[in-house]
């Protein structure tokens, strides 16, 4: 049934078919022609995989990170940080980054943020005498920050279908995703150093208390959702209630930035956004219980343990792997496809499955900074209003730290399980 | 025969987008009350997790045909930009052609569920399986019917302009 299954979504993913719908028919397909089970399994799987409580904080997410969009709210991050490090040789290259971490904290998903800061940023940096280019490759980058800090989109999708804590990949998302803004930051250092980038004018204490007045409230939110997620106090799905909740008086009360007519607008595109992901992983689960019955994972685990035993051999080879489908899958659909796969041969050769969703996240959210399909450039070009192919060269100074770190998260499991460690003891 | 087909789907697709609102609108003000009824008045709602589930898989199965319609459907177009231009002209027709395939099994297998589900209630809401089921049959016909005319119509599958509000990436 195996066989037939792999032989039929290859042929229908390569004719361009969708991949939730080459899944699909080539389950169905599976079990007509090579199995004792009905069909009807196939649909059951469907809505068995979709009715998770877990997986309905992904729109709650999506959503608050739309309503900050909407609302300008990542404005008033932007001048702040600007206001904090701008008037440094590089700042505002610096700001972009930084507004990245902070925006980090309030949602999950690098489109997201490459969307809401980009064009601000981009524009600022811009009317401050840097290249478009580097502005945009600056913004892409960093946007891969936005799913590594939690709250985290996929470290959700990874959690629900590996089984492992949310609480725990989401403490464990923090040093890996501060390590790479660091990284990034070292990298437009080491640029300044023959490119000279503008800086902003010394700021005036003021200014600096006035910018932070105004995103004060914008600023909170990570601590709102943060302290009552890692606190234990709400679970994944309750935390992003309240981050709805948090970000719809913001928007409302607070700065008044969004007017009511446009809500239903944005409650449509987020569900449209998190159904697409819903729908290829209510067909990943019914592929994952095929792989169940037929006990492939535990065949596939054994070839891989008669390759090499080595777990750093493993995630190196995954890591491979990885940066290898995700070169011409789009990186969602990747993680939701392998993680049933590879989860239970990281299990069997002993790695921390929280450090292992940490990798997985990781090498998959620097993939959609990377060309060709990387979700980040396209978005990215797109608002700065550059030729994807520009955006593709401006981007690959970036690789280096991006690898670097991702090759310090992958062979240093400590740095990743100690926060974990330190509030899920 | 044709463009009344397009009629049909289109006008089917802005009801399924207006159901979205008030379904994504109750998933999230139900989770907002329950949480605040729990910490901030001790009151836990038990029903409120099971009213969750429904409204999320009905939000899930409605948006994925809804998406559908915009064709935000991910796809893999790496090999099939490598074929000659004579054979890339049969690709919307092959994407179409598997969509109605899978939406009209899931009309099929979805109905049986949903009818062999009618007999089982869920434990605290006490109404029937079946309207979690259901959501298959009723997506399927919808994304049947959008496939069919996209098919028929023979329009692109790429999208027309891409506007980007968030993502799951």
């Amino acid at each position: 049934m195996i066989g037939v299954i792999i032989v039929a979504f290859l042929v229908l993913v390569a004719l361009s078919a969708p991949m939730a719908i080459a899944i699909g028919l080539a389950v169905v397909l599976g079990l007509a022609v090579a199995s004792p089970f009905p069909i009807t399994i196939m649909f059951q799987k469907m809505i068995a995989g979709t009715d998770n409580f877990i997986l309905v904080s992904i729109p709650l997410f999506v959503l608050t990170g739309n309503l900050m969009n909407a609302g300008g709210i990542t404005d008033r991050i932007f001048t702040f940080v600007r206001r904090c490090v701008g008037f440094v040789p590089g700042g505002l290259a610096y700001a972009n980054v930084g507004s990245s971490v902070i925006f980090a904290g309030m949602q999950g998903s690098a489109v997201a943020d490459a969307a809401a800061l980009g064009k601000m940023e981009i524009k600022a940096m811009r009317d401050n005498g840097y290249t478009t280019d580097f502005a945009a490759a600056v913004t892409a980058a960093s946007s891969v920050i936005g799913p590594i800090i939690p709250p985290s989109i996929p470290l959700i999708l990874y959690g629900a279908i590996a089984e492992v804590s949310i609480g725990r990949l989401f403490a464990a998302g923090f040093l890996p995703g501060f390590l790479l803004a660091a990284a990034l930051c070292a990298m437009i250092a080491v640029m300044d150093r023959w490119k000279h980038f503008p800086r902003d004018q010394r700021p005036s204490a003021g200014d600096v208390v006035r910018a932070f007045g105004q995103a004060f409230f914008a600023l909170m939110t990570p601590a709102v959702i943060l302290v009552g997620l890692l606190g234990g106090v709400f679970t994944p799905t309750e935390a992003g209630a309240v981050a709805v909740v948090y970000a719809l008086i913001l928007s409302f009360v607070v700065y008044r930035t969004v007017r009511f007519s446009e809500l239903p607008g944005i409650l449509v595109e987020t569900m449209i956004t998190t159904a697409i992901v819903l729908f290829i992983i209510a067909n990943v689960s019914a592929l994952s219980w095929t792989l169940a019955v037929t006990q492939s994972a535990s065949a596939l685990a054994a070839a891989i343990r008669a390759v090499s035993d080595n777990p750093l051999v493993f995630l190196l080879l995954v890591n491979l792997l990885l940066l290898f489908l995700g070169s011409f899958i789009e990186d969602g659909a990747v993680l939701i496809l392998m993680t049933p796969i590879l989860v239970p041969i990281a299990a069997s050769l002993g790695i921390d499955l929280v450090h292992f969703g940490t990798v997985m996240v990781l090498n998959l959210m620097i993939g959609v900074a990377l060309p060709p399909v990387g979700m980040s450039l396209f978005v990215t070009a797109h608002v700065a209003g550059i030729s994807v192919e520009r955006m593709f060269r401006a981007v690959l100074p970036f690789i280096v730290p991006m690898i670097i770190t991702l090759l310090v998260v992958t062979y240093w499991p400590r740095l990743v399980l100690f926060v974990p460690s330190l509030l899920f003891p | 025969m044709i463009p009344l087909l397009q009629r049909w789907s289109d006008r089917a697709n802005r009801v399924t987008e207006w159901a979205l609102v008030p379904i994504v609108a109750f998933f999230t003000i139900v989770l907002a009350v329950s949480v605040f009824s729990r910490y901030v008045f001790q009151l836990p709602i038990v029903t409120s997790i099971e009213l969750t589930r429904i409204a999320f898989v009905w939000a899930c199965f409605l948006g994925a045909a809804a998406g559908l319609k915009r064709r935000s459907h991910v796809r893999v177009v790496a090999f099939v930009n490598l074929l000659p231009a004579r054979l890339q002209g049969w690709v919307p027709t092959f994407v179409h052609g598997a969509f109605l395939l899978f939406a009209l099994l899931m009309v099929w297998h979805g109905w049986g569920l949903t009818a062999r589900m009618f007999a089982t209630t869920l434990p605290t809401l006490g109404i029937s399986q079946g309207w979690l089921y259901l959501a298959l049959p009723v997506a399927g016909a919808l994304m049947a019917l959008h496939a069919l005319a996209a098919l028929l119509g023979r329009e692109p599958v790429e999208a027309p302009s891409h506007e980007w509000e968030g993502g799951a990436s």
